[in-house]
């Protein structure tokens, strides 16, 4: 049922979503050879020296396309987040919530396939910027050096060297990867919280979703501030911190960083179990569509 | 299967002061066909809403075929609610794959089948039908399953007398033979030949539960009669 309620919520994001991911890429081919990519390098100058305008159409030509670049990849970030809100805000607590919780599956495996479907597609979108940069990357170096740098045998020793000098390199990567999926969790849960707990009102319920939001933050940076300043001055934390070694260059800066990411990890688990179950009990409960 | 399909024992629902159901008592068989009528904010909706467990009871006690609202009772509840529940983006294709993903008892050669006799096509888009289409496609979706409660609210509200007449033989000659098919309306002289009960209700109470072959036969007058009695009298 779950694999079920994931391909109609990608089904849906998709046809949203694609449109915006061709217009990023469309928008940094042309900026890989005329815009931002293309500011630095001289390509066009033997081609438009003879032509007394040239410069100043190629000038244009640069402007416009940084615009629609700058414009696209704006476009990116927020139109996933619309979509991302709209596909939960719309998809269970409106219309289709008529449909959705009708349908023979508990209310946590609906959230958990709008959360799953809402990660992949943030990725996504993510991957997508990624894309769009290296593209730029191409375009400002010029394909031949772009492909140099990267094969050269330089830069795979100064990598190497680093994994070398990091010798838990692969579980630092792993705590990355796992505090990427959580955190990201965590603020979608936190989205979805919000817009249940906006749902118990009976009226203004998006006003109410956003003032949710809002509280929440407050009352996380509450808890953050809060225990910053419990590790600070409580002695019990104080011989934890001292027991580190942080003093002794790299390796001490890795175990340095395994304990933040470890910590991070904890701290974003927690907050999406909170909202999650939040959201579930909610909408188990006090489901009320109009 | 239980002896009564639906049972309500002291059931109620409010929404903060106001109580839109009060302490029904109630059970409903398999295999008949009932109206639940009522004046406008009698209660009706909130009652379908609480069968499929879209709401839930602030007291008392309701059962579906021995189970309580939830994943066991809404696999074998079709309900039609009183708006469009679909995204319209959807194609009448997507519609039919979407029920044959999460409802086991759909038959999807049954849906196609009276989409053709409806004139909708496979790749319409909810978007560009009229209201009264999309009703009727709902409706088929609905009616394609073989359920054991079918849960009809308004099901002819928003469409013509000629259309009416085709829905209300759409649910007689399609529902489960097994299955009860509880159908909330106002609009009554157009339905009452297909009842086999009546469940009146005002204020959120049961008033009258009983067959159209009692009402007739005690009170020597149609149900539509009946319900003006009682309703216009009342207030």
């Amino acid at each position: 049922m779950f694999f079920k309620l994931c391909k109609y919520e990608f089904k849906s994001i998709l046809r949203t979503l694609v449109p915006i991911y061709l217009a990023v890429i469309a928008v940094s081919f042309i900026n890989m050879f005329m815009g931002v990519g293309s500011l630095s390098n001289g390509y066009y100058n033997n081609l438009i020296q003879n032509i007394s305008f040239g410069k100043d159409i190629l000038g244009l030509f640069q402007t416009v396309s940084m615009f629609a670049y700058f414009g696209v990849m704006v476009a990116l970030s927020v139109l996933t987040l619309i979509v991302i809100i709209q596909r939960f805000y719309k998809g269970l607590l409106c219309d289709e919530g008529y449909l959705m919780f009708t349908l023979p599956v508990k209310p946590w495996l609906l959230i958990a396939a709008k959360g799953t479907t809402a990660l992949v597609m943030t990725v996504a979108s993510g991957i997508t910027a990624g894309i769009s940069i290296l593209m730029l990357l191409i375009g400002a170096l010029g394909p031949v050096d772009f492909f140099a740098a990267v094969a050269s045998p330089e830069l795979w020793l100064k990598i190497g060297q680093l994994f070398q000098a990091v010798p838990s390199w692969p579980l630092l990567m792993l705590e990355v990867l796992v505090l990427i999926i959580f955190s990201g969790f965590s603020k979608l849960f936190h989205l979805y919280f919000s817009m249940s707990l906006g749902h118990l009102a009976n009226r203004h319920r998006i006003l109410m979703s956003v003032v949710a939001y809002i509280g929440i933050s407050m009352v996380l940076s509450f808890i953050s501030g809060f225990f910053m300043i419990m590790a600070n001055s409580i002695p019990f934390f104080q011989t934890f911190f001292n027991s580190i070694n942080f003093d002794s260059g790299i390796s001490g800066f890795t175990a340095a960083m395994h304990l933040v990411l470890i910590a991070s990890i904890v701290a974003c688990v927690i907050q999406s179990a909170i909202f999650f179950f939040g959201s579930e009990r909610i909408l188990s409960k006090y489901l009320n569509l109009e | 299967m239980n002896q009564e399909l639906i049972t309500a024992r002291g059931l109620t629902k409010s929404y903060g002061t106001k109580t839109a159901i009060d302490h029904i008592d109630l059970s409903v068989g398999h295999g008949r066909i009932i109206g639940l009528l009522g004046p406008n904010g009698s209660g009706k909706t909130t009652f379908i809403k609480l069968l499929c467990g879209l709401l839930h009871p602030t007291s008392g006690e309701l059962k579906i075929d021995g189970h309580s609202p939830g994943v066991e009772s809404k696999a074998i509840i079709s309900y039609l609610p009183d708006r469009m529940y679909f995204a319209d983006w959807m194609r009448t294709s997507d519609l039919a794959a979407f029920f044959a993903d999460f409802y086991a008892d759909f038959d999807r050669t049954k849906a196609l089948e009276m989409f053709k006799s409806l004139g909708i096509g496979q790749n319409d888009r909810i978007k560009t039908m009229s209201k009264g289409t999309k009703e009727k496609a709902q409706l088929a979706l609905i009616m394609s399953r073989k359920a054991q409660l079918y849960l009809l609210d308004e099901p002819i509200g928003g469409v013509d007398p000629a259309a009416r007449d085709f829905i209300l033989n759409t649910i007689l000659t399609n529902y489960n033979e097994n299955g009860t098919v509880l159908l909330s309306t106002h609009l009554i002289s157009d339905i009452e030949r297909v009842l086999d009960e009546v469940i009146f209700l005002q204020n959120g109470k049961v008033v009258r539960h009983d067959t159209v072959d009692n009402i007739r036969e005690q009170e020597g007058k149609s149900v539509d009669q009946l319900f003006r009695e009682i309703f216009t009298y009342g207030h």
